[in-house]
């Protein structure tokens, strides 16, 4: 053998040598010929799929909690009401929203007498939630013995409605509902009272103070997602 | 420690092994001249590996929102760093080209066939940034290049020697043979990991998406599984041989190492293979497992077998005090470093206390003194000169007068490299040149 023998003369220099390299060889070609079929053959729909995420349908068993308060406003004051929701009470749920209802009457008993001004307002105090919802209603007014109904928005886009949602992992699609740290603290809600009394030269009775009582209503959900069915 | 932090450690790592390298290879004197431009191919794939690395974790580190690049224009940012890691990917390939024409057997044996392989070699590496920057990640960049060549060469080298080594009974031919083996398992060895996934039609394999989807075409991802496969396929001609070798009780070390990384690769194949569609869609332990076997060879066994050949082969010799020094330090760097971060990783699955683990290190260490000499000692000094074994196996290597400058100029060549691609991707950053992909 000399300097000069190339590489590929000694690597194919006997029968024996031929025969290792060319099943080497095969291998090789053998590998790519069976994956290029695979690929785009049998795989290929998965292949192409590749990057989709997947469909996943949130759904959300619901449970509905109230709670209900009621007490004596003076007449041009105000009371705080408040209502307290920790984790453990909680029982593992989440919170959408909350809608309070507050009710009241005219109970002076005087005829003609009209019914108390009464203005109401959720507090934005140290709860986590939705609050620039468009949805919500934070305060409102009654003049008129009618109730008034206010909502707020705690979970984001949660409304009760199954949700069709992509993700990687049915995991990945849970963590986006599983967020506890919403809703959780105490609210606060401040009732305004003024009264009204019946223009007229007829002395009449009338009252300076009323009572009002809250519902508060929290709507909580458990999630589960499962894979959506595909057409 | 997440696969991103790997990713920082390993990037740190490649640094400080390439600039080790870079000295000593440039201080030995006795290397032959295809074991020198080896040497030099060796230490510029370490920097390579760390600009990458650092990139990746940055990207990473973005998109998990340990650092926000929100105030330096986000898109602009990323996408520089996703460039950078293309280029930088780049150093790697041309290493690894120049690697198997050179070691560990010259298939360049005249200075004119020097000139004209390594000329066609940056050629090609000059050809696929311009194809990158022209097109990003394109068909005509031929992905997945890399394994072809290499794949025969040292396949072949492979195959020969172990053939030579049975059927002639020429012991030392395994030698060859095992350099030719641990290179291809520097090179192949994430592949191997997944070497089932290919053959029982996985879709954690079929479904690798190296760019992501917004990036890379079903043809360029195609490209890069098809050489993947190729790889496969030479990774099961190879186990048959092992498991023939090992019949003959003539399994070699570096044979045991091959076959544990296909028993992993075939373990690995009844966790990734459970759900995975996607890459993205990998669960906790899939994850998990992917981090302990695939992140882990990229980062941790890829410098820790490429400083194994450099010193076991002689690639660099500490021949006074002071490279000796040198490159010990650099390899008890390695072997702590890796070793932390295998404690890391323990530490990530099984939440040991930091004292606890801190205290596990201080104990491998305690005990490891003296050790780690004696490993280091065995393996700068029990070193097998593979020209000499090429000599007796009649295949002896040419002597070739090559001036001094080679090593300049490819010091040069690559250094140039990475300053023009650093500009470059500096432009795609700012003209989003990746986004319209």
């Amino acid at each position: 053998m000399t300097e000069e023998q190339s590489y590929l003369s000694f690597m194919t220099q006997d029968m024996e040598s031929k025969k290792a390299l060319s099943i080497m060889i095969s291998c090789m070609v053998l590998a790519m010929a069976y994956h290029a079929f695979i690929f785009w053959n049998v795989k290929a729909d998965d292949v192409m799929a590749r990057n989709e995420e997947p469909i996943w349908d949130v759904m959300f068993e619901l449970s509905e909690n109230s709670a209900t308060d009621s007490r004596l406003i003076q007449d041009e004051s105000t009371e705080l009401f408040s209502y307290q929701i920790d984790e453990g009470a909680s029982s593992g749920l989440m919170v959408g929203y909350l809608n309070i209802l507050i009710e009241y009457d005219e109970t002076s008993g005087s005829i003609n007498d009209p019914c108390d001004v009464v203005s109401a307002e959720i507090k934005h105090g140290e709860i986590i939630a939705d609050w620039n919802n468009e949805s919500n209603v934070l305060s409102g007014t009654s003049d008129d013995c009618s109730s008034i109904n206010l909502f707020l928005q705690i979970y984001p886009n949660f409304d009760g409605l199954t949700k069709n949602q992509p993700g990687s992992t049915p995991e990945e699609v849970m963590t986006l509902w599983e967020n506890r740290e919403f809703g959780m603290g105490e609210y606060l809600l401040s009732i305004e009272l003024n009264t009204q009394e019946f223009a007229s030269n007829i002395p009449t009775q009338g009252d300076d103070d009323e009572e009002v009582s809250i519902t508060w209503t929290f709507v909580r959900f458990s999630p589960s997602v499962v894979e959506a069915l595909t057409d | 420690m997440s696969e991103s932090g790997l990713d920082a450690v390993g990037s740190i790592l490649n640094l400080t092994l390439g600039l080790l390298t870079l000295y000593l290879v440039g201080r030995n004197k006795s290397a032959r001249w295809n074991e020198k431009i080896a040497g030099l191919a060796f230490a510029w794939m370490f920097i390579g590996k760390s600009i990458v690395n650092m990139s990746t974790y940055l990207i990473d580190s973005n998109s998990s929102g340990d650092i926000d690049f929100e105030n330096v224009v986000a898109t602009s940012t990323v996408q520089f760093l996703q460039a950078l890691v293309m280029y930088s990917d780049e150093i790697f390939t041309t290493t690894i080209f120049i690697l198997c024409l050179f070691y560990p057997i010259p298939l360049l044996r005249t200075k004119r066939q020097i000139k004209i392989g390594l000329t066609i070699i940056f050629s090609f590496l000059i050809y696929r940034a311009i194809v990158f920057t022209a097109f990003g990640p394109n068909i005509l960049f031929i992905p997945g290049a890399i394994y072809l060549l290499p794949g025969l060469v040292w396949g072949a080298n492979y195959i020969r020697f172990r053939q030579l080594e049975i059927t002639k009974i020429e012991s030392d031919a395994k030698h060859i043979a095992d350099v030719s083996l641990i290179c291809l398992i520097l090179l192949m060895g994430g592949i191997w990991l997944y070497w089932p996934g290919m053959l029982f039609q996985a879709n954690y394999f079929y479904t690798i998406d190296v760019w992501g989807a917004s990036l890379s075409s079903d043809l360029y991802d195609y490209s890069w599984q098809a050489f993947y496969a190729i790889s496969v396929g030479l990774g099961v001609c190879i186990m048959f041989m092992e498991i023939y070798c090992a019949t003959k009780r003539r399994i070699s070390p570096i044979g045991i190492v091959f076959l544990l990384y296909f028993t992993v690769g075939f373990a690995g194949y009844f966790i990734l293979s459970k759900t995975a569609t996607t890459g993205s869609s990998l669960d906790q332990l899939q994850l998990t497992w992917d981090m302990f076997t695939f992140s882990v060879h990229y980062d941790i066994m890829r410098p820790v077998i490429a400083m194994f050949i450099l010193l076991n082969y002689g690639l660099v010799k500490a021949e006074n005090p002071t490279d000796f020094r040198i490159a010990k330090t650099g390899t008890i760097v390695l072997v702590v470093v890796s070793t932390s971060v295998l404690l890391e990783l323990i530490q990530y699955v099984i939440p040991i206390s930091e004292i606890i683990s801190a205290a596990i290190l201080g104990i491998i260490i305690a005990v490891g003194v003296g050790w780690e000499e004696k490993v280091f000692n065995n393996l700068i000094t029990e070193f097998k000169p593979l020209n000499d074994i090429l000599d007796e196996m009649h295949f002896t290597t040419p002597e070739i007068e090559l001036d001094g400058s080679i090593s300049k100029k490819l010091n040069l060549a690559f250094l140039t490299y990475i300053g023009v691609t650093l500009l470059l991707a500096f432009v795609i950053g700012m003209t989003d040149g990746l986004g319209g992909v």
